[in-house]
């Protein structure tokens, strides 16, 4: 191909993306959330860190018996993570400046627009109507994108399953809430430190908790705006960043972060291969073309410079013939003239 | 061309080079230097940039450090090498200095400081900076920082220079005039007026206010020249050195001196006599007669009887409460609307602000924050009842036990007032017990929910007897909880008080109800109730996350 043609599909190719435009996750601008959909306030001057939350959450999902029982609470002081066997845990932190230690429970925060329902592409993860985001193992491909997907690093794999492993995550007790059961959690959470509700009304209680204890909480709860909102909301009296809480997700949805870059794939596959494609077939055909006229202009030739040659040659046979003709009168001509002159010779002296 | 791959690699090792060593450079940086030591002795020389624009940064000077070099010779160190000493009176800034310009005073500076240094170094003595070294002193970031504790002229050390047989003034019996003193205008003098004597603080600010001299170097004045006289006398003196009075260690010593003191008192710290009353009432005006005039149809707050006599026992300075001056609160700053002198604080701002400490009500909440205090005074739920204004703002009755209203009150002389308020207070119910001990179950058995464990055995009375000590030590909580049952109601709140108090079940129920979204539900609010209290009262024990200690674990069987 020649450069040009290059450089010119490579511009037309980079001015088509522009057409798209940025497509919005979902079709709306903001979701706030399903209506009426439930959730969970965490809040961490209450958390006395006993554990009841990881034993109950244990026995309500059938999970297997933990290496450390539930009532060891020394092994709060490492920062551990949910795994295959453990849909939360509760780590302990040491604030600077406090000398009381505080307590964080960790698990699937229920985002309200999940990055991991949206990286995934068999639909295993689903946001439900009640905030719950449930995980169905029967079309899950065992991908993991999930996993890489989720800023808040929760999803877990059971490797040490041969056959069937599952990502394993907090459901937020759905089968229970669908019963109109509280969840494991919540029910077993002796100070309360998890109140149950709607997600509204759980902001309202967040605020008046903030409003009525000046000085005792942090002016911000978490989950309100992070990542778009998340189901699970925390109140606190400590910097989140000190009991392991990111504070640099910022707050737009997971799936707007790609939506832009998703949006220009129809546009790849269905547009650049017609346009990209005309373009070629243009180029080529004027290509073809050329050659043609080329082709034609060389035969012209040839055969003008053939026909030429013909003719030259015809006239120099013609000549050829004329003169041979010419020669031979000649020749006969003298031949007879000597023949004449022998005749007239003979005759002389036949005479005498 | 064929080097070029030679030429590139070598540029790439290069740049890998060039990072890691600022890799390495990095850690190295930050551990190299000691952190700067605080000393209460550095004063930086800045003084002369208010004039004129500095050619190197001010010099950090380390005052101990030279007065220990100068007192070398076994004697004290003579101050008047750098300062200079007028009739006793030791003027705490450089000698000559004053009034130069910037020339002449760098002059002076130099000649002094380095003139002795170069002395010394001629004697082979350790010594500073010479001629020269010019960064050695004038050092942009210094390694000492000053830091400096508060003098801390409270009444224990006022009570013992009050009591001092060295301090004398002319021949007075009292040496309140040997420090207190006023300026005469008309005169240009100082001269003690008896019976008036205040803080040095309500005239001498932090800076210089016109001609009136900053309290640092006012008191520096005042006290170093008094001990100086005393040092070089031979007689007991106070500090003369900056870590004497500023450091930690000197003010140890200083507490260490002001408790054998005490303890040399058979009846403790004897009051300040200066004319106060012992109670009086507080009116919501100047006196009984303005607040007549201005209520007109007594419209004004009752007044307040104040047990001045008591304050001045946890006060450990009068300026605690007045701040800015010894007269009546209301007379001149804080009126009923407020004045410019008083900043515009009215009078309910000044009595009532909770977040001020010179406030009653912030002084008191101060005092409700310790831990005895705390378990119920910071109870979330129902603070105890701080809103009636009538715990302090008692209606003043007469002797037929008819009230009296302001115009009654104007009329009385100021003894007769006083005496009221002593009555009043005198016949205030005080809470040094509660209800009879029959009356309070010993222990109260919850057993309401008792699925995963057993019921838990509530020690009641232990309980109410352990609040019950923290309160009778203290007078504040002995005046305020006014009734036996007062101590009851953080625990049994939101009913009212009584010996039959409903049961916690009666309004905590399920969790998670809409209609009351701050209510927890029963095993919260019993967990949150007692979990809290002991996390407020500083309880190490029973632990929170000691289940067992509180109610036992039920067996799998039953």
């Amino acid at each position: 191909m020649k450069r040009r043609t290059f450089l010119s599909l490579l511009g037309a190719a980079g001015t088509s993306t522009l057409v798209g435009g940025n497509a919005r996750a979902a079709g709306n601008d903001h979701f706030e959330g399903y209506p009426d959909s439930f959730g969970v306030l965490f809040d961490s001057t209450q958390c006395i860190g006993c554990r009841k939350c990881e034993a109950a959450c244990n026995e309500v999902n059938d999970l297997p018996q933990p290496e450390v029982p539930f009532d060891d609470l020394s092994i709060m002081e490492a920062h551990r993570r949910t795994d295959a066997a453990s849909y939360t845990v509760v780590n302990k932190y040491h604030p600077e400046g406090k000398e009381d230690p505080v307590y964080r429970k960790m698990q699937c925060n229920h985002c309200l627009e999940p990055a991991c329902a949206s990286a995934c592409f068999v639909k295993a993860l689903k946001k439900t109507p009640t905030g719950a985001v449930i995980y169905d193992e029967s079309v899950c491909v065992g991908c993991r994108y999930c996993m890489i997907a989720c800023p808040f690093n929760i999803p877990a794999y059971e490797y040490n399953k041969a056959f069937d492993p599952a990502v394993m995550k907090c459901t937020l007790c759905y089968p229970r809430l669908v019963e109109g059961k509280l969840p494991g959690c919540v029910k077993a959470c002796p100070k309360e430190a998890l109140v149950f509700g709607k997600r509204e009304s759980l902001l309202t209680i967040a605020r008046q908790k903030i409003q009525q204890f000046p000085g005792r909480y942090l002016e911000h709860i978490y989950g309100e705006n992070e990542m778009g909102g998340t189901n699970w909301l925390y109140i606190t009296g400590t910097a989140y960043e000190q009991i392991g809480m990111r504070e640099d997700l910022g707050t737009t949805p997971a799936p707007k972060l790609t939506s832009s870059a998703l949006a220009a794939v129809p546009m790849v596959v269905g547009l650049w291969p017609v346009l990209l494609g005309g373009l070629y077939y243009m180029n080529k055909r004027k290509d073809k073309a050329a050659e043609r006229a080329k082709e034609e202009a060389v035969s012209q030739a040839v055969a003008t410079a053939q026909a030429e040659a013909q003719a030259n040659l015809k006239q120099a046979r013609e000549k050829a013939e004329e003169e041979k003709q010419a020669a031979i009168k000649r020749e006969v001509q003298k031949a007879r003239e000597e023949a004449a002159k022998q005749q007239s010779a003979d005759n002389d002296d036949e005479e005498a | 061309m064929k080097n070029g791959k030679l030429v590139f690699g070598a540029v790439l090792i290069g740049l890998c080079v060039v990072l890691l060593a600022f890799q390495l450079g990095a850690d190295k940086g930050a551990g190299d230097k000691t952190p700067p030591q605080p000393r209460p002795d550095v004063i930086r020389i800045d003084a002369m940039q208010a004039n004129a624009t500095l050619q190197l940064p001010p010099v950090t000077f380390k005052h101990d450090t030279h007065t220990e070099a100068l007192a070398q010779n076994g004697e004290p160190a003579d101050c008047t090498t750098c300062h200079e000493v007028k009739d006793g009176q030791f003027d705490p800034a450089m000698k000559n200095i004053a009034g130069k310009e910037y020339a002449e005073a760098k002059e002076i500076f130099h000649d002094t400081c380095i003139g002795c240094h170069t002395e010394r170094a001629e004697k082979d003595k350790t010594t500073g900076p010479l001629d020269g070294q010019c960064r050695s002193c004038h050092v942009e970031k210094p390694r000492s920082t000053a830091q400096r504790q508060d003098g801390g002229f409270k009444k224990v050390l006022h009570a013992r220079h009050v009591d001092s047989k060295e301090i004398s003034f002319k021949d007075k019996d009292k040496n309140c005039g040997r420090c207190h003193h006023r300026y005469d205008e008309a005169d240009d003098s100082l001269y003690w007026a008896e019976g008036k004597e205040e803080s040095c603080r309500y005239c001498h600010k932090q800076t210089a206010q016109d001609d009136v001299e900053a309290l640092p170097k006012a008191a520096h004045t005042q006290c170093l020249s008094c001990h100086r006289g005393l040092t070089r006398n031979d007689q007991e003196s106070g500090p003369l050195s900056c870590q004497g009075c500023h450091s930690a260690a000197g003010r140890e010593k200083i507490q260490e001196h002001n408790q054998e003191y005490l303890e040399t008192l058979p009846d403790g710290l004897p009051r300040l006599k200066r004319g106060q009353p012992d109670q009086t009432l507080l009116f919501a005006a100047y006196n009984a007669t303005k607040a007549a005039a201005e209520s007109g149809d007594n419209q004004a707050m009752q007044p307040v009887a104040f047990d001045h006599e008591a304050h001045e026992q946890t006060a450990e300075t009068c300026r605690e409460c007045h701040h800015a001056s010894l007269d009546s609160c209301q007379d001149g700053c804080h009126t009923l609307t407020g004045t410019k002198k008083g900043d515009f604080t009215r009078l309910e701002q000044a009595m009532h602000t909770p977040q001020s400490e010179r406030s009653c009500i912030g002084c008191h909440a101060q005092e409700q924050k310790q831990p005895e205090c705390a378990g119920c005074h910071a109870n979330p739920v129902k603070q105890p009842e701080q809103e009636s204004c009538d715990q302090c703002h008692t209606t003043p009755k007469g002797p037929n036990g008819q009230t009296l209203d302001m115009k009654d009150l104007a009329e009385m002389p100021q003894e007769k007032l006083e005496q009221m308020a002593a009555d009043a207070l005198e016949s205030q119910p005080r809470a040094e017990t509660t209800y009879a001990e029959k009356d309070i179950p010993e222990e109260v058995t919850i057993d309401i929910m008792a699925e995963e464990y057993k019921p838990a055995t509530f020690p009641h009375r232990k309980i109410v007897n352990k609040l019950m000590q923290g309160i009778k030590d203290s007078d504040l909580a002995t005046a305020m909880h006014s009734g036996n049952n007062t101590v009851c109601a953080s625990c049994h709140h939101n009913s009212p008080a009584s010996k039959n108090p409903p049961k916690c079940a009666s309004c905590h129920g399920k969790p998670f109800n809409p209609d009351t979204p701050q209510r927890p539900g029963l095993k919260a609010a019993y967990h949150q109730q007692c979990m809290d209290c002991h996390t407020r009262m500083e309880l190490e024990e029973p632990a929170a996350t000691d289940c067992s200690s509180c109610h036992p674990k039920k067996d799998a069987q039953e």
